[in-house]
């Protein structure tokens, strides 16, 4: 499974199923602040990193390909 | 300073009442008990009920006796009584030390105690003395802490919704209803704005703590924006659960935001920071926050970061962020917002 596959598991099992690797999560309104910590917790465990607060920002957390990026970067 | 009492949990036979239902006694409630149960909510003090009876038959008589809507999370049956306490703790997001247990029983005292020695039990014999005890006399009263066991059974609807809801998390914030009210604190306010200030931990952005004599300088100083936030939604009100203090000089700096943990998942945090770009873009001045980092309140951090403020300095967790992206964000669709402010 490609890191992007992993995290987009993460969103279906929350019952978010219409979005690509690409949607403004933000501008869907689906992250808030608590998903937004739920987020960062699935891919510190997931992918057994500590996320640093620097790489915590809105342009890494947009999208699911951000997020990828930036995972990738710890692995 | 020991915890103060935020729920009492109650044995029914030969403690709130006397005699035992199952034996076929015509139980009534023992002498003062009325005055302690109604004393007990208007201090804004929870309570429940963890009794080994058959349930049906206790929570009728409880009806009959009039006083079953004081209790949340009745916890009428057989299993041990710390598994009681334990259930409505978790249920009613308390914690442990602020639970108080009376019971006529000293093995079920025990039994109790055992399982956590951070609950406060009491004989069902000294029940008359609790009302003057300072762990069961809270700092304020406010209209808050009078209406908490209603905000709570509000709450315990929302939840039930909430766990049957199928679909996603914004479709069920959009299915509330939620209205924010955002108002400058008035001196009306001040009592709930510094119980606000004590009582968050988690929700709560540097944990800086005021004198009420502080607070109510803030209302008057040009210098200030101090401000309130109220959360009503279609199954009633939260209360005022939010509080935002900002320094207003030639820049604009967030000493203080927070939240009650009852809002924790409603995005009111986000809708707050929206809030807060709208009027640094309207007073064209720079917008700074001051965060202090506890093992606690990693969530406020998550929520500036996201919202688009970026660190510039962080010494040993005392950490400064500035806003930084561009122009103001939208309200969330599930929010109405009411800016009382101006």
């Amino acid at each position: 499974m490609t890191t992007q596959e992993r995290i987009m598991g993460f969103f279906n099992g929350k019952g978010i199923n219409d979005i690509t690797n690409e949607t403004d999560l933000f501008k869907g309104g689906y992250v808030n602040s608590l998903f937004a910590l739920e987020v960062v917790m699935f891919l510190e465990k997931e992918f057994k990193i500590k996320i640093k607060n620097k790489d915590i920002t809105e342009k890494n957390f947009k999208t699911i390909n951000n997020m990828a990026a930036v995972v990738e970067k710890y692995l | 300073m020991e915890q103060k009492i935020k729920c009492v949990v109650w044995d029914l036979d030969n403690t709130l009442w006397d005699g035992i239902l199952t034996e076929g006694d015509d139980v009534q409630l023992r002498d003062g008990i009325i005055d302690i149960i109604k004393t007990l909510d208007e201090r804004g003090i929870l309570q429940s009920v963890a009794s080994k009876n058959n349930f049906e038959d206790a929570y009728k008589k409880l009806e009959e006796l009039g006083v079953a809507e004081y209790f949340l999370y009745p916890q009428i049956n057989w299993n041990p009584k710390s598994e009681a306490v334990k259930k409505i703790a978790e249920n009613i997001n308390l914690g442990i030390d602020s639970f108080a247990f009376i019971d006529d029983s000293e093995f079920e005292r025990e039994e109790v105690l055992t399982a956590d020695k951070r609950i406060m039990v009491i004989d069902a014999c000294d029940t008359d003395k609790i009302l003057d005890d300072e762990r069961f006399i809270p700092k304020f009263i406010t209209e808050d802490t009078r209406n908490r066991r209603l905000m709570y059974i509000a709450d315990s609807k929302r939840k039930q919704d909430e766990a049957e809801f199928t679909g996603d998390n914004t479709e069920f914030l959009r299915s509330l209803g939620m209205k924010l009210t955002i108002a400058p604190v008035t001196e009306h306010d001040l009592q709930r704005a510094y119980e606000l200030t004590v009582r968050t931990h988690q929700l709560n952005s540097t944990g800086y703590t005021y004198s009420y004599d502080e607070l109510k300088q803030f209302i008057a100083s040009d210098n200030h924006i101090f401000l309130i936030a109220q959360l009503t939604d279609k199954y009633g009100d939260y209360g005022k659960i939010g509080l935002i203090l900002v320094e207003n000089t030639d820049t604009l700096r967030i000493k203080l935001l927070l939240m009650s943990c009852r809002v924790m998942s409603r995005g009111v945090g986000s809708a707050i920071l929206i809030y807060l770009s709208k009027l640094k873009e309207r007073l064209n001045k720079r917008m700074f926050a001051e965060f202090k980092t506890t093992d606690r309140n990693r969530i406020m951090y998550i929520t500036y970061k996201i919202m688009g403020f970026d660190e510039l300095e962080d010494n040993d967790g005392d950490v400064l962020l500035e806003y930084t992206s561009d122009g103001s964000k939208d309200f969330p669709d599930y929010f109405e917002v009411e800016d009382l402010t101006k």
